[in-house]
């Protein structure tokens, strides 16, 4: 059934052209800024498109090694940090998901409990320390090792997959291990790629845990370098504008982009795990 | 006794999977609760070189000069502020998003608007801090571009404390709307249909079918959000807040998050630090208890 356009529909369309255009607008505003020539940007004039188009911030971030190494750091971070966290996840989560498990609910109870109260700050800091952690790469891994509330939809999801395949599986004698990589894994790919989403999203683009653990500066990642560039004018007083000690701000949106370029390429095919993650944690199982 | 011994027995039963679950309760035995035993430092006078367990107890020392001081009152003011209005503020907009994008016919711009909105939400926010400092920069900035072209003057935005909640709470409105639409529009997908041509026989137009049928449909879930994320209250973002924030609006925005980053990190004050953690752990713990038995008492969803 064709129904005629109605005022409505025009009134929607033109809301939601808004939207659009406010959300785009500043991630290409960032782009603009990133090409312009120095001059343009100071006479803030460039709003919609570039203006002294160049290469220049581009070629400059694939000159200088410490952009160049944040970055490649943070792909190692994100690249391990992922792999460790996922296995350590399905692992730890395949027991609790099984209802006789004899201890299912001494855990569950464990776990949980962390989601409401933690130590805070320094008394984790304190702990990373004397693990022996501080300013290796690991200290950004292992202390969040397991996202609790990943781990419980994960359980959840676990929880679906039907008993008889475990039953039958047990009988055909496998081990606990082999159930899970033969049975579990293959049925839940989808979670698993949702989880693993966004646990390197959140490991791709944390600054704070970074800039407390990592104290050698050729090991930091990138964020914790673009947050260095925004704090040298984040007062964004008139002296320090003045002062020329600040990082070209063609520079700093170069970066920007740069950070979020792999997101933006493999987004559109990743954006159904994304929404799938979301809806997954609102039907409770 | 013979629940001892039973428990024994699924130890042995299930030996397999306790192997599989252990370096997980491993890790969170020493991740997650040393440092709970750790807020024991919040009562002593902790020294780096004496340790937790040599320095000297201070009793309640650290939450006296805490409670006693200035700071007390205009942290808890200014988190609760920013939490309770970035709920207010920023609740309505995905469940109007949602209702939009439901009513767009053209599915392919559904599609897309669908798509951008929900992007922001996984830029990291050092870029989105980033990109708020450059549009409200007083020099080469978009807004104060417009201003200047109108012939104002331009604003030192970041250094005004009167502006600071609008923008913290705005760039999360930009950043998390489409991130937050997806649950009602997950639950407008079971929208009656046979109620909506009902309707729509009775010659109900769309914005009365949206008021009478759509938001109806959608209270339970809204209620179910809106007591969830009050919850939230305490929890503002630290990372956000602590690009973001500056000296000169320390009067609007500096929370507990930030406040026990500066001392603790910054300043080195480990134990009085902790000590206004430990205060901010349990008055969020009171509130999601609350909260949370407002919600079992409602509708009977919680997260426990």
């Amino acid at each position: 059934m064709k129904r005629k356009i109605t005022v409505f529909d025009c009134v929607n369309f033109l809301i939601l052209s808004a939207v659009l255009f406010i959300t785009i607008y500043p991630l290409w505003y960032v782009l603009c800024i990133s090409l312009s020539s120095t001059e343009m940007i100071n006479s803030g004039t460039v709003t919609l498109y570039p203006k002294g188009f160049n290469f220049a911030a581009y070629k400059q971030i694939f000159g200088t090694s410490k952009i160049l190494r944040a970055y490649s750091n943070s792909v190692v971070y994100t690249a391990i940090g992922t792999m460790c966290c996922m296995a350590m996840t399905i692992v730890f989560v395949y027991p609790l998901s099984r209802k006789n498990f004899v201890l299912r609910k001494p855990i569950t109870v464990l776990i949980t409990i962390t989601l409401y109260f933690t130590g805070g700050l320094i008394p984790t800091f304190l702990v990373v320390q004397g693990t022996g952690l501080l300013d290796s790469m690991w200290s950004l891994i292992i202390p969040n090792i397991i996202w609790t509330f990943d781990a419980i939809l994960l359980r959840n999801f676990f929880e679906g997959v039907p008993a008889e395949l475990h039953e039958a599986a047990i009988i055909d004698g496998a081990n606990e291990l082999k159930i899970l990589m033969k049975i579990y894994i293959p049925l839940s790919t989808s979670a698993l790629a949702t989880i693993a989403l966004f646990y390197a999203m959140g490991q791709w683009n944390s600054y704070l845990l970074p800039s407390i653990y990592i104290t050698s500066y050729e090991k930091l990642p990138l964020p914790v370098i673009l947050r260095d560039m925004l704090m040298e004018d984040t007062n964004s007083n008139p002296n320090s504008i003045a002062s020329g000690q600040i990082t070209p701000e063609a520079l700093k949106n170069a970066t920007m982009f740069v950070s979020i370029l792999p997101f933006l390429i493999f987004y559109p095919y990743l954006q159904k795990y994304f929404v799938k993650g979301l809806t997954m944690g609102a039907v409770k199982g | 006794m013979t629940k001892c011994r039973e428990f024994f027995h699924g130890l042995r039963r299930d030996w397999q999977l306790v192997l599989l679950v252990l370096p997980g309760v491993i890790f969170y035995l020493i991740y997650r609760y040393l440092p709970m035993y750790g807020l024991i430092i919040a009562f002593k006078d902790y020294g780096i070189y004496t340790g937790i367990h040599g320095s000297p107890w201070a009793g309640l020392k650290y939450f006296q000069e805490f409670f006693s001081s200035g700071d007390f009152f205009l942290l808890f003011k200014n988190t609760l502020l920013i939490g309770v209005y970035s709920l207010l503020w920023s609740f309505p907009f995905p469940i109007i998003l949602a209702i939009l994008l439901n009513e767009m016919r053209l599915k392919s711009f559904k599609k897309l608007v669908q798509t951008v909105t929900f992007l922001p939400s996984f830029l990291s926010t050092v870029v989105v801090c980033s990109m708020v400092i450059d549009f409200l920069s007083p020099s080469t900035g978009i807004i104060n571009t417009i201003i200047k072209a109108c012939g104002g003057e331009p604003i030192y935005f970041m250094t005004k404390p009167e502006w600071f909640r609008t923008i913290y709470i705005s760039s999360g409105i930009w950043q998390q709307t489409g991130y937050n639409a997806v649950i009602y529009l997950a639950a407008l997908t079971s929208l009656d249909a046979s109620l909506l041509e009902a309707a729509e026989i009775d010659g109900c137009g769309r914005l009365k079918k949206i008021w009478y049928i759509v938001l109806p449909s959608l209270m339970p879930i809204i209620t179910i959000m809106f007591i969830l994320n009050s919850g939230n209250i305490f929890k503002a973002a630290q990372d956000k807040m602590l690009l973001l924030y500056n000296p000169a609006t320390y009067s609007v925005s500096d929370i507990f998050s930030t406040f026990t980053y500066r001392k603790g990190i910054v300043e080195n004050n480990y134990s009085y630090s902790t000590a206004v953690g430990f205060f901010e752990a349990m008055v969020s713990l009171i509130v999601v208890t609350v909260t949370n038995y407002v919600s079992k008492k409602m509708n009977d969803t919680s997260l426990w």
